[in-house]
């Protein structure tokens, strides 16, 4: 069994609660491997570096859960895992705010690793959200994919 | 003696082909809102019928579907095609590639 947390909400993380839920599942859980998603203070926007003071971060309400379940469901067939949790932000979020977070949790680190890189890769190209900027003076800008994210992605399919 | 013809044929002169389409990102910014609901007029087979008669409905949508390449399309939630088929009652969205996490 893998104890599954899956969530869309636009309330802040707590990244202490969320890795003390991973270990807290299973007593036979030996590595815990973990992503976290930070809003910096800059994007890349047209190809300009740019100060920025927020995202705002939109998604496809049922498809976007959807896709969550089916990553972590293909990690779970893939890897042993005792416990999973991912859990995306949405709505406007700050400079040094998290916006996404994913744990695993397995009796050994390799099946810990692997499955937290798979689910982040994955979720980057598969699950419908996306950025808009707000630059420092208060201008949206939407940011544009980025094509390294579907190379990394298509790395697990081959 | 009277003629029942229309009052009676309820398929040709009631039944609507609706199809409900949401748009994300600069795709919902270029056509103004981010939900509507959309007759299928007979013409439209797939996902290319619906956006060459979407792109009929004003300038905005011809600049959300401008670069065509750059649109992702789903139907009833999952990773469609162009030239995948639609039928009434399905849910269609427009958005750009994903940019989360």
């Amino acid at each position: 069994m893998c104890a599954t947390n899956i969530s869309i909400s636009p309330k802040k993380l707590n990244i202490g609660q969320l890795l003390n839920q991973l270990r807290n599942q299973y007593d036979d859980i030996g590595a815990i491997a973990s992503f976290c998603g930070i809003v910096r203070d800059y994007e890349n926007i047209n190809e300009k570096h740019t100060p920025i003071s927020a995202l705002e971060l939109e998604h496809y309400p049922g498809m976007s859960e959807k896709k969550l379940y089916e990553i972590a469901d293909k990690a779970r067939q893939i890897w042993q895992l005792k416990s999973l949790i991912a859990t995306h932000r949405v709505g406007k979020i700050n400079v040094g705010e998290d916006i996404v977070f994913v744990g695993t949790a397995a009796t050994h680190r390799h099946a810990a690793f692997d499955a937290c890189h798979y689910i982040v890769d994955c979720l980057k190209t598969d699950a419908p959200f996306w950025k808009c900027a707000y630059d420092t003076n208060g201008n949206a800008h939407f940011i544009a994919a980025r094509d390294d994210d579907m190379i990394a992605k298509n790395k697990w399919e081959q | 003696m009277m003629d029942y013809g229309l009052i009676c044929n309820h398929d040709s002169v009631f039944s609507v082909e609706m199809v409900k389409i949401y748009y994300f990102s600069w795709i919902r910014q270029f056509i103004g809102k981010g939900e509507e609901q959309y007759m299928l007029s007979k013409h439209i087979n797939n996902i290319a019928d619906l956006i060459a008669d979407l792109k009929q409905q004003g300038d905005g949508y011809i600049q959300a579907f401008q670069h065509i390449d750059s649109v992702k399309i789903a139907i009833n939630q999952e990773f469609a095609q162009i030239h995948d088929a639609i039928k009434d009652g399905d849910e269609i969205a427009f958005f750009p590639p994903i940019t989360g996490g």
